[in-house]
């Protein structure tokens, strides 16, 4: 086979991932295509807003860096379990977590401003870096932390060794947290500033032209992409293991002062849990006949997001299983990163404007969801895969049977628990979803997540703790039944 | 010039016996080859005198200064040790050139930049002191390793295993480096390994590891040869 024809082979390979990119990336073209005409840029809540993000993200990678940097290398109380509460922060937007802490019956809920609005933010996506640098000190090699222990006191260990092999991770943390936080509308809702996604959500909602919000969603989109772009190599360089061999720190036992650093992300979780659970507790008999009403909400509170993580998962690997040995496939999976970056609004927004621009049809939030997260996944599919032995591919390449047929039988098993733990991720963003559903659903259509808000603006607390726990239970099924279905579809028996 | 003793050493590793009631002086200012089968921990020992992994039982003492004692609680931390350690895959800090290894793990002994680049020259890594590890060839990899676990002046020096992934060329002029380098170190000299070459070359005194347990031997390897 000449190099042409190679090249051409590989092209085929990824055509269908660039082919379901550009599908995904249509709704932001059109948007942006509406807008072109108008040739305006309005920088003015950029600086405002990057302020935010930024200080919000060096909060965060300062704590989840900290936090990761034990959990990583020492062996504390209850490790697993600090892990899964710490990271539980992800599964719902901050404005959750701050709602029930200002629930709580000694007053913090009368914090307001930027300054305040980075702090909280900073605490609750602290988890973000935190588990990048738990995934770079997996990477470290074993010995190479050891030497550092026989060789190095404790200080000069974490500032020599530690802290630049986690570098990377870190630094990946700081700008994917800070990309989170431009597309952020809640928060600053609630501590009563302005950002560039408040400023765009407020215009449409002003409007309802998609073209007048285009001179601010352009600055945004083109922020999310610089930071993106120089995000990408950091966090692929922790994501995508580097060689194989014996790797990761080897834990110690931890002392308590350090072992107590740990327990600061959960605290903020049982705080904020807390928080409901006591606004609940007074008014238990006129919550029984509302929660009733929202039952209708729930399910497909539920069902949507897992639903449209599998939907996800599904085409991103059927778009990238061909294209996995394919080394131009890496940019594509940038790409699809850069895609989920785009703030949710944004995209729903983008959805608006192809529905308008084709004939008015209606656009169910599911496939706004599945547009913005099939990026995410694939991502999910490369790193499960670049963490299998090759030779484990080139075994099953051997075995005479169709390429379909091999890869159910022998790839997709063996990375199921990755695609599982990716689509219970997206199924996650999706029910934690605000802007998606106010903007796309019907009138008088409902989701949990929004009706939280809605009712935290003046609802009785009593209702706004049931709604919000409501929305933990609501969260638990459906991280269990995103993660589920993927481990029994790939993993029953093939007999 | 200081011995170091162990005394009744029992190192389980998930909750299975590595090492049970290992005994040993090791001689200061000689190089001991460590000789026993794949599996049969020696690894786990260096480990457990340089502090790297805790012993359930025994005391580890280096001429009168108790490092680790199970009975009377006392678990030095590595760092204070003073050893110089050279593992089985060297370990280098992939971030750090050759001068900065060095350099970081020699400064706390009062070892400035010249003499941290003195001492790459002595192992014969002259014009390399600004490399990274991934830009050294294996023998240099080596050198370095073992140039690093000299700088902190250490009063013992272990070697896991080091040349094993090495040509025969390079490992002549390593031999050669071990004993020029060893003599500087106040403590023994404890190298481990399987390979009957290093051995001959390397030992002036000789411990079989085996069924968990030290015994003093003369020159096990040569029974092994002789057995083949």
């Amino acid at each position: 086979m000449n190099s042409v024809d190679g090249r051409r082979r590989h092209l085929a390979r990824i055509l269908p991932f660039g082919i379901l990119l550009a599908a995904a990336a249509s709704p932001i073209a059109a948007l942006l295509t509406r807008g072109a005409a108008l040739g305006q840029i309005d920088l003015s809540s950029i600086p405002g807003t990057l302020a935010f993000a930024l200080s919000a993200a060096a909060v965060s990678a300062t704590i989840g860096s900290a936090v990761g940097a034990v959990i990583g290398t020492v062996d504390v109380m209850a490790r697993r379990l600090t892990i899964v509460m710490s990271v539980t922060l992800m599964a719902a937007p901050p404005a959750f977590w701050w709602i029930g802490l200002t629930r709580l019956p000694f007053g913090i809920g009368s914090l307001s401003g930027p300054a305040s609005a980075a702090l909280v933010t900073g605490v609750t996506l602290a988890p973000v870096t935190l588990l990048l640098v738990l995934a770079a000190s997996r990477e470290i090699p074993a010995t190479a932390y050891e030497a550092a222990r026989l060789f190095l006191k404790p200080r000069r260990r974490i500032v020599a060794v530690l802290f630049p092999l986690l570098r990377p991770a870190v630094l990946a943390g700081f700008l994917l947290t800070a990309i989170l936080l431009l597309g952020e509308s809640e928060i600053p809702f609630l501590f009563g500033f302005r950002t560039s996604m408040t400023d765009i959500i407020t215009r449409f909602s002003r409007t309802f032209d998609v073209a007048e919000t285009v001179p601010l969603v352009l600055p945004l989109i083109g922020t999310v992409c610089a930071l993106g772009l120089a995000m990408w190599k950091p966090l692929f360089t922790v994501l995508f293991p580097q060689s194989a061999g014996e790797r990761g720190v080897i834990l110690r036992p931890a002392s308590r002062p350090i072992a107590l650093i740990t327990a600061l992300l959960p605290v903020v979780v049982l705080l904020s849990l807390a928080g409901y659970a006591w606004a609940t507790a007074g008014g238990q008999q006129a919550l029984t006949r509302r929660v009733a009403t929202w039952l209708p909400t729930a399910a497909i509170s539920v069902t949507e997001p897992v639903l449209s993580a599998m939907v996800s998962v599904g085409l991103a690997v059927l778009a990238v299983y061909p294209a996995r040995r394919v080394p131009a496939a890496r940019p594509l999976v940038v790409a699809g990163l850069l895609l989920f970056c785009v703030p949710a609004g944004i995209v729903a927004i983008g959805w608006i404007a192809l529905a308008q621009h084709v004939s008015g049809f209606s656009v169910a939030p599911g496939i706004a969801y599945v547009s913005r997260t099939v990026g995410l996944c694939a991502l999910g599919f490369a790193i499960a895969y670049s963490r299998l032995p090759r030779t484990l591919d080139d075994a099953a390449r051997l075995v005479p049977m169709s390429p379909l047929r091999r890869a159910w039988l022998f790839g997709l098993p063996l990375l199921a628990p990755s695609l599982a733990a990716t689509a219970a991720l997206a199924a996650a963003t999706m029910l934690a979803d605000r802007d998606v559903a106010s903007l796309l659903l019907p009138p008088g259509g409902s989701r949990l997540m929004l009706n939280l808000y809605l009712l935290s603006a003046n609802a009785p607390t009593a209702v706004v703790g049931a709604a919000a726990l409501l929305v933990v239970a609501a969260g638990v099924v459906v991280v269990a039944l995103a993660g589920g279905l993927p481990l029994i579809l790939l993993t029953r028996s093939r007999g | 010039m200081v011995d170091l003793t162990l005394i009744d050493l029992q190192v389980q590793r998930d909750g299975r016996s590595i090492l049970d009631g290992c005994n040993a002086q090791f001689t200061a200012g000689r190089r001991t080859v460590l000789w026993g089968r794949s599996g049969a921990g020696k690894s786990t020992l260096l480990a457990a005198i340089a502090g790297l992994m805790t012993p359930q039982r025994g005391k580890i003492i280096l001429g009168s200064s108790v490092m680790f004692s199970a009975v009377d609680r006392i678990d030095m931390p590595p760092h204070r040790r003073r050893i110089g350690y050279v593992f089985q895959d060297l370990a280098l800090w992939p971030h750090l050139t050759a001068l900065d290894q060095v350099h970081l793990v020699g400064r706390e002994a009062g070892l400035n930049v010249r003499e941290a680049s003195a001492l790459l020259e002595s192992v014969g890594l002259t014009n390399l002191a600004l490399r990274r590890p991934a830009q050294l060839s294996g023998g240099e990899q080596q050198r370095l390793a073992i140039a690093r676990a000299l700088a902190a002046k250490p009063a013992i020096l272990l070697l896991d295993e080091p040349f094993s992934s090495v040509d025969r060329e390079t490992r002549q002029s390593l031999y050669e480096l071990i004993r020029r380098l060893s003599p500087e170190v106040k403590g023994p000299t404890i190298y481990v390994t399987h390979n009957s070459e290093d051995a001959q070359n390397l030992a002036e005194d000789s411990f079989l590891l085996s069924g968990g347990s030290l015994s003093r031997a003369s020159r096990p390897w040569q029974e092994r040869t002789a057995e083949n």
